[in-house]
């Protein structure tokens, strides 16, 4: 067929609008093997309307401005003031995206007003710690109470609404309450003061979120939209983890886990993985140039060695995107 | 069940990391169990000494003995000091009293792990003790900050002197009773002395 009479037939296919703009680009996208199965379906699942967008942006804009109010006035509050205008406002913005989604499935303003609420919820409980004359001995300890709270309260909205803005909110508490935890359990311990520790607990939360990720992309409606998010971020805390770990045995299993991760991107389907895992990779030749090489073999030479190796990083990440990744 | 998968092992890891940090902190620092006491002070050992040729306060020598130089400027010493320190110039001496004029002066504690007491002992009872840095039993005392916020987010180390006692992999931290400030109230100030040889 010429490719003129096939571009004429696209046009007269869009011209009839029996075949909208986005649908006929999906089209092209996955015979050119360009389409990534997670981030296409995060946005085709959940459509962002300019509406939509405005109506975030005004959230944050309503948010920035209470913090702002808040720090301008603080020391002109009561105590109540201060509750109020913080866990009080919460409160109510919780209130009224239950009463919003009620019987809706798609409603923005009920997704913006339960990510006010989210914003606000902790910063109340921090606020209602502090008037309350609240004390705690250790920082830490006082993060993971108001990290457990926010986590039931988000994770009892999440298991009645399953809305998307209430899934994303379970996910950052659980992993704040994770993270300070772990910290306010290992205290001053000196056996557990260095790098390591971090990165490993970082690497497990990053496998954590790969394993999530994983469970989603097989999940329908909203919830699937951010298995893809899942991933990246998966891939970058447990990369990130791994390299941190350093030292001549962290460094000698990374490769293990870079190979790990851009195998599972071909298994999961996941481009930003191997996009991640590829990026990973060239750091990590990177180190090792500068670590190990770089004082033995001379700097110029141990470049030219580590930018070939880029070199064929890229070129393997790309073969891989195009051969195994739809 | 299998669907699923993924999502319990997604939430079962970080619930089973925080289980294996739990036991890793806390079972192995259960065998901890010195059976000598230690001694620390509540001023660190080189105050004083700053441009005067770092004259320790107090300390112990090689032998163990426990020194404590009273008076910091050198002008006459209640016990001997460490070969290899020396006495202060006559011009430097007067320089030295003039800055250091109404300074404190430290306080010494006895703490036995065994029993959790803790006494407050004078210099002079302490010159008849030989301190070594590791007891006998290969036990050590470390200083530690603790963490007042995660990866120095949202809050940071803070100033609090948590005390550990450490052999090999092993780690106690030490609940010392808190000792009273000349100005009022407690605090908890920890500059590890040495372990008192039975």
């Amino acid at each position: 067929m010429e490719k003129q009479t096939v571009l004429n037939q696209i046009r007269s296919l869009a011209g009839t609008k029996a075949a909208s703009r986005e649908e006929i680009l999906t089209v092209v996208d996955e015979a050119l093997g360009l389409s990534d199965s997670y981030t296409d379906s995060f946005m085709s699942r959940f459509k962002l309307s300019v509406s939509g967008i405005v109506s975030v942006i005004g959230a944050l804009i309503v948010f920035i401005g209470i913090i702002a109010l808040v720090v301008q006035f603080w020391s002109g509050f009561s105590g109540t003031v201060k509750i109020g205008i913080t866990l009080g406002v919460s409160a109510l913005m919780l209130i009224s995206a239950l009463l919003v989604s009620y019987g809706r499935e798609k409603s923005i303003l009920s997704e913006v007003l339960f990510l006010l609420s989210a914003l606000l919820l902790p910063v109340g409980l921090f606020v209602s710690a502090h008037v309350l004359n609240i004390t705690v001995t250790n920082g830490v300890a006082l993060q993971t109470s108001i990290a457990l709270i926010c986590l039931v309260v988000f994770g009892t909205l999440f298991l009645l609404t399953r809305r998307i803005v209430s899934m994303i909110f379970t996910t950052v508490f659980a992993t704040w309450l994770y993270f300070a935890f772990l910290v306010w359990m290992v205290g001053s311990n000196p056996l557990f003061a260095d790098r390591v520790f971090f990165s490993l607990i970082t690497l497990i939360a990053g496998l954590a979120y790969l394993s999530i990720g994983h469970f989603l992309s097989k999940s329908e409606g909203q919830l699937g939209s951010l298995s893809g998010a899942f991933l990246t971020l998966g891939t970058i805390a447990f990369l990130g983890g791994g390299i941190a770990v350093g030292g001549v045995v962290g460094d000698s299993i990374f490769i293990f886990l870079v190979a790990g991760i851009i195998y599972a991107s071909t298994w999961f389907g996941s481009r930003s993985m191997l996009v991640f895992g590829s990026l990973f990779l060239m750091g990590y030749i990177l180190k090792l140039t500068s670590v190990y090489f770089a004082d033995s073999v001379g700097w110029p030479l141990a470049l030219v060695v580590s930018g070939f190796a880029l070199i064929g990083v890229g070129y393997m990440g790309v073969n891989i995107g195009r051969r195994f990744i739809k | 069940m299998k669907n699923k998968l993924p999502l319990i092992v997604g939430l079962a890891l970080p619930a089973l990391t925080v289980v294996a940090i739990i036991l890793a902190v806390y079972v192995p620092g259960m065998s901890i169990k010195p059976t000598y006491d230690f001694v620390y002070s509540d001023i660190p050992s080189n105050s004083y000494s700053y441009g005067y040729g770092a004259r320790p306060l107090y300390g112990i020598d090689a032998q163990g003995k426990f020194f404590y130089n009273s008076d910091v400027c050198n002008a006459g010493v209640v016990m001997a000091l460490p070969a290899g320190i020396q006495k202060l110039a006559p011009t430097e001496i007067a320089d030295c009293k003039k800055n250091y004029a109404g300074m404190r002066m430290p306080k010494f504690y006895k703490y036995s792990f065994a029993s959790g007491i803790q006494e407050i002992v004078t210099p002079e009872q302490l010159s008849s003790l030989i301190m070594k840095e590791t007891s006998p039993e290969g036990y050590v005392v470390s200083r530690q900050y603790d963490n007042n916020g995660i990866f120095e987010l949202f809050g940071s180390r803070g100033n609090n002197n948590t005390v550990f006692v450490q052999k090999g992999n092993t780690a106690h931290k030490v609940d010392l009773p808190p000792i009273q400030n000349p100005y009022g109230g407690y605090y908890n100030e920890f500059y590890f002395v040495g372990w008192v040889l039975k």
